[in-house]
C-alpha cells in the first residue's frame, strides 16, 4: 500500500520536538507543597470538594482528603500538574497498607505505603508513604466512606 | 484498491492541505517550545508531548485506513446530489461555510452526547494548551461514524474532493489557535474567526468555559446558536477534562472513556439507563445528580457546590 507521506518527516519532527522540551526543562514533575494547595485544588467548582481533613504523602505526589461527610477525593501529580477527583467507594478496588516499608526498625516514626487501586482511572494505583498511624486511619476512612 | 491519486483532494489536482502542513505543524512547536522557555512559561512538558504527538501519528494511520470508506460513503451520497455545483472558487467559497457549519455541529454533538464524547475526549485530555495539543486527534472517531456528518454536502452537490480538501484546510487552520503565547488578536478578527483566546475557553474545565466556543474556522456558529464565552483574564482557563486521568498512556488516553461506557452499559439496569450513558451528555446519571456541564455551569452560577461526581 502506498502511503501518501514519507514517515520520516512526521517522525523526526517528533524526535526535535522532544528532544528541544527535553532541553528545556520539559521534566519538571509536579508536587503538592502543603495541604492548604490540596484543599483549594479541590475546592474548585469542578470537583466541589470541601476537604475537612487532609494527608499528604511525604513526597508531595498524592493527597487523600475527606470530606465532614466521610467522602473521599484524591489530588495527584500528573506530569508538570496536579489533579484532582473524587474517590466514590463504588470507584476503589483495593486499599492496603504495606507496613514493612521503611520499617526495619520497628521504631513508631516509620512510614508506611499506603496504595489505592481505582478502576476510575482504568485501575490507576495512588500510593502515599505516611506514617504508620496515618495510614492505618486513611486505610479505614477508605473502606468506611460512605457510597 | 483505489490508489491515494484517484481519490481524495488528489482526483482533482489538490494537495493534501494536513500532509502538507506537516513541516510547518514541526516548526511552529519548534518555535512555541522556544518562546515559551524564553518566557519562563511551562507550556511544554516531555510525556505530555510525547502523547499529544503519538496520538497525532496514529491518527494520519486510521486516517488512512478510513480514507477509502469514507471516500465511498460521499460517492454515494453524490450520486444522489440535489444541484451540479462547478469546481470554480465561488463553489470553495460556498463550501467554506457551509463545512464550518458542519463541523460546529459534529463538535457540539462531540462534546454532548456520550458516544461521541468517548471519541473526541482524547483531544482534552491533556492539562497542558499548546501546539501539540492540537495534534492530540482521535483514534476512533470515524469507527463512532462521526464522517456521516459530512455525506449532506456531497448530497448537496459539493464535489466530494473538495469536501475533504476543506475538511484538511479546516483542521490546519484549528492548529495554531492551539496556543498560550497569543493572547489576543484585532478586535474584527476576534469577532469573525476563531482565535487562540476562544480556543482556550473551549479547552478549559471552568465551569463558566465548559462546552463553549465550538467553532472550527469562523467563532459566528457559536455567536448564532448561543454557545459563545469570551474569555476573561480575570479567569484563567484550567486546561484538561473535568475528571482527568492523570496518564500519558496513549492507548488509556484513547479508550478510556469507551472503557467507562462498557463499564456504565453493563451495569445498566433498563434500555432507558443504557440509553442514557451511551447517548446522553458525559457525566450523566440515571438519578440526574450526574457532573453534566450543564449541572455544573448550573451549579456554579447558583453558587453551590457540586453534589455529585
Amino acid at each position: 500500500m502506498e502511503l501518501p507521506l514519507d514517515p520520516t518527516v512526521p517522525l523526526a519532527g517528533i524526535a526535535l520536538i522532544l528532544l528541544l522540551v527535553w532541553l528545556t526543562g520539559g521534566r519538571h514533575r509536579a508536587a503538592i507543597a502543603a495541604p492548604a494547595e490540596a484543599a483549594a485544588l479541590l475546592a474548585l467548582p469542578e470537583t466541589g470538594f470541601a476537604a475537612a481533613e487532609i494527608a499528604v504523602s511525604r513526597d508531595g505526589s498524592t493527597a487523600l482528603a475527606r470530606d465532614a461527610a466521610g467522602h473521599i477525593a484524591v489530588v495527584f501529580g500528573s506530569g508538570a500538574r496536579l489533579a484532582a477527583r473524587r474517590l466514590p467507594r463504588g470507584e476503589v478496588v483495593q486499599v492496603a497498607v504495606d507496613r514493612d516499608a521503611d520499617q526495619a526498625d520497628g521504631t513508631t516514626t516509620a512510614t508506611a505505603t499506603l496504595c489505592i487501586r481505582s478502576t476510575a482511572f482504568t485501575h490507576r494505583d495512588f500510593v502515599l508513604r505516611l506514617d504508620a498511624a496515618a495510614a492505618a486511619d486513611w486505610q479505614r476512612h477508605l473502606q468506611a466512606q460512605p457510597a | 484498491m483505489t490508489g491515494p491519486e484517484s481519490m481524495g483532494p488528489a482526483s482533482i489536482g489538490l494537495p493534501d492541505p494536513v500532509i502538507l502542513a506537516i513541516p510547518a505543524f514541526v516548526g511552529l512547536a519548534v518555535l512555541e517550545v522556544l518562546v515559551a522557555r524564553w518566557r519562563r512559561h511551562p507550556a511544554y512538558e516531555l510525556k505530555d508531548t510525547a502523547a499529544s504527538l503519538t496520538m497525532g501519528l496514529v491518527n494520519l494511520v486510521q486516517a488512512v485506513l478510513f480514507a477509502g470508506l469514507i471516500w465511498s460513503g460521499l460517492q454515494a451520497a453524490y450520486q444522489w446530489r440535489l444541484f451540479d455545483l462547478p469546481l470554480t472558487v465561488w463553489t470553495w467559497l460556498a463550501l467554506l461555510f457551509a463545512e464550518d457549519f458542519v463541523y460546529y455541529w459534529f463538535h457540539r454533538l462531540s462534546h454532548r452526547h456520550r458516544l461521541w464524547w468517548a471519541a473526541h475526549v482524547n483531544h482534552h485530555s491533556s492539562q497542558h494548551y499548546n501546539l501539540s495539543t492540537a495534534l492530540r486527534q482521535h483514534w476512533t472517531g470515524n469507527f463512532a461514524g462521526i464522517w456521516l456528518l459530512w455525506l449532506p454536502l456531497a448530497l448537496l452537490g459539493f464535489p466530494p474532493a473538495l469536501i475533504v480538501f476543506q475538511q484538511g484546510v479546516s483542521l490546519v487552520y484549528q492548529f495554531w489557535i492551539h496556543t498560550e503565547q497569543i493572547r489576543r488578536l484585532p478586535r474584527w478578527f476576534e469577532a469573525v474567526f476563531n482565535t487562540p483566546s476562544h480556543h482556550r475557553v473551549h479547552h478549559a474545565t471552568n465551569p463558566r468555559y465548559l462546552d463553549r466556543n465550538y467553532a472550527g474556522i469562523f467563532i459566528i456558529w457559536d455567536r448564532l446558536f448561543g454557545s459563545f464565552e469570551a474569555e476573561d483574564d480575570a479567569e484563567p482557563c484550567r486546561y484538561g477534562i473535568v475528571k482527568n486521568i492523570g496518564s500519558f498512556n496513549p492507548l488509556r488516553i484513547a479508550f478510556h472513556e469507551w472503557v467507562g461506557i462498557v463499564r456504565d452499559l453493563r451495569r445498566a439496569r433498563s434500555w432507558r439507563e443504557a440509553a442514557g450513558y451511551l447517548f446522553g451528555p458525559p457525566g450523566w446519571l440515571p438519578d440526574g445528580s450526574g457532573p453534566t456541564s450543564d449541572r455544573l455551569r448550573a451549579d456554579w452560577l447558583a453558587g453551590r457546590k457540586p453534589t455529585a461526581g
